[in-house]
């Protein structure tokens, strides 16, 4: 399902990033991305999101190679992955319920739906009482937990998550990994970028540990 | 999803999610103020362009359509063969339907005119002034000068009809070079208008690029990115286009009237000129869409450089 061979990854500055990286992942895996920071964790994420093109190598992701997909159906595969920045990335100028609607509009879903949806995601991520609020009047915590909702919210194929934790309680993140586990239960595939051991060592999910720009898997 | 989370059914939003955003995200306002300044300085030199034009061209039009007739005072005649001859053209221009109205300049005028040259009371009472006719014409292309030429000729041999426009040749030039600066200085300023549309898109998204970026990665297209930004920018270009041209005509109105009698009355009269007004009733139609395809071609620019 995603198949990385011979990737390199360099941002013009002749330092690779990713060094012949070769790597396949299974449709329905469960898997840890870590290493030290500076290792390479969020540009494989964003090779992985299609947010880069590799320098060299191939990048397939459902079965599609990237470099032959044209440009108009690249919308189409970015909304299979959902994606959890680090940083949350969500739109300033938008409610905490119109950021977390905003993959379902995008994909062109009806009203109805995306309220249904919207509503239940934002109750169960504890966030109901500032559907109006913008992303700005609230904590990162309360940020990354919209984030992790507009994520998961297209019921995405591919779920991508960049420390989805690291601003938010232990009960909230127990929670949080749960909501990852059933989503992978239905078969999505989900990667999980953490450099935190002591929620890697909670889960009994395969390794991908990430060092100077190669992986060494940990079963 | 909710059999997947397995959460209760309690809705919490009643309300309507929008599907358009681009009222949510206002300009900054240093560019909608920008874009109005500019409009303003545009419709400030386009109203005093329209004004200027409209007052040459009444200039220009009074001695285009005019001409003079003149019944010397021949000498060893009598007065009463002078008012013959007055009485006979005066019958000949009342005979002509092209011609408007005529004025007959009264000996009293004319010796006021002349005493600058021959000073007050110095005429012989028994001279007799020369009449001069002042007439005016629906249009001097449809007139024909050569035909009552040869008809005042009939009347008397002396008799001299001219057309205005020979007096203000040097002056014409003086309008017509009034008229290029002008329209020089009316398309600087549409030119700079434009100049600053182009810039106030491309900044617009530009201050944007993160919400664009974020957008394309959950899967966005083109066009829907687009959109929001069409309508936002198409929001601000008619807003203050109608806002430039309203503070600019106001203020015209308000310098004009310092300086010039029935100042308002005239810009709108001049302004009601199908081709001045088919530009201010457009104007707001045309700077939107300006905005609008600068504003897409930008973001089609921006979404090249991204993956």
């Amino acid at each position: 399902m995603i198949k990385l061979s011979k990737i390199y990854l360099n941002y013009g500055n002749n330092a690779d990033i990713l060094k012949n990286l070769d790597l396949k992942l299974t449709s329905g895996s469960f898997h840890f991305l870590t290493g030290p920071s500076g290792s390479g964790k969020s540009s494989l994420l964003k090779l992985l999101f299609l947010g880069h093109v590799p320098t060299s190598g191939k990048l397939s992701i459902f079965g599609k190679d990237i470099s032959e997909i044209s440009k108009p159906d690249l919308p189409i595969l970015r909304r299979k992955i959902g994606v959890v920045f680090q940083d949350f990335r969500l739109l300033d100028h938008l409610t905490v319920i119109e950021n977390v609607a905003l993959p379902l509009q995008i994909a062109g879903a009806r009203n109805r739906d995306i309220k249904d949806h919207v509503n239940e995601l934002i109750t169960w991520v504890g966030l109901n009482d500032k559907i109006d609020a913008f992303p700005n009047t609230l904590s990162d915590g309360e940020k990354q937990r919209i984030a992790i909702a507009r994520a998961v919210i297209g019921r995405p194929s591919l779920l991508l998550a960049d420390e989805p934790t690291g601003s938010i309680d232990s009960n909230q993140g127990d929670k949080i990994m749960h909501l990852f586990e059933e989503l992978n239960k239905i078969g999505t595939t989900v990667i999980i970028a953490t450099h935190d051991n002591s929620l890697v060592s909670q889960f009994d999910y395969p390794k991908l540990n990430l060092v100077n720009g190669k992986i060494n898997r940990n079963e | 999803m909710e059999k997947l989370i397995g959460m209760n059914k309690k809705k919490h939003f009643k309300g309507r999610i929008s599907r358009i955003y681009s009222f949510k995200r206002r300009p900054p306002f240093f560019l909608f103020s920008l874009v109005t300044c500019m409009i303003f300085l545009m419709s400030i030199s386009f109203y005093s362009g329209i004004y200027v034009d409209f007052k040459l061209d009444i200039l220009e039009q009074k001695f285009e359509d005019s001409l003079t007739i003149q019944i010397p005072g021949t000498y060893g005649k009598t007065k009463k063969y002078h008012t013959n001859q007055l009485t006979k053209v005066i019958n000949l221009i009342k005979q002509n339907p092209k011609i408007k109205k005529f004025n007959v300049i009264t000996d009293q005028e004319a010796i006021s005119l002349l005493e600058p040259w021959v000073g007050k009371n110095s005429l012989p009472k028994d001279i007799i002034i020369p009449t001069i006719i002042d007439l005016r014409v629906n249009k001097i292309k449809d007139f024909n000068i050569i035909q009552i030429e040869k008809k005042l000729k009939k009347i008397s041999q002396n008799i001299k009809i001219f057309h205005n426009v020979k007096y203000i040749q040097p002056n014409l030039r003086t309008i017509k070079t009034i008229k290029i600066i002008v329209l020089t200085i009316v398309l600087i300023t549409l030119l700079s208008l434009v100049f600053i549309i182009i810039t106030s898109a491309k900044t617009n998204i530009s201050l944007n690029s993160n919400t664009i970026e974020i957008l394309h990665l959950i899967g966005a297209r083109k066009n829907y990115i687009a959109k929001e930004f069409i309508i936002q920018n198409l929001i601000m270009g008619f807003s203050t286009t109608i806002i430039g041209l309203i503070i600019g005509f106001l203020c015209i109105i308000f310098i004009g009237s310092l300086y010039f009698e029935n100042f308002y009355i005239d810009l709108i009269k001049a302004t009601i000129n199908l081709r001045y007004l088919t530009f201010v009733l457009f104007l707001p139609i045309i700077i939107p869409l300006f905005f609008c395809l600068i504003t897409y071609l930008t973001i089609v620019n921006n979404l090249k450089k991204l993956p």
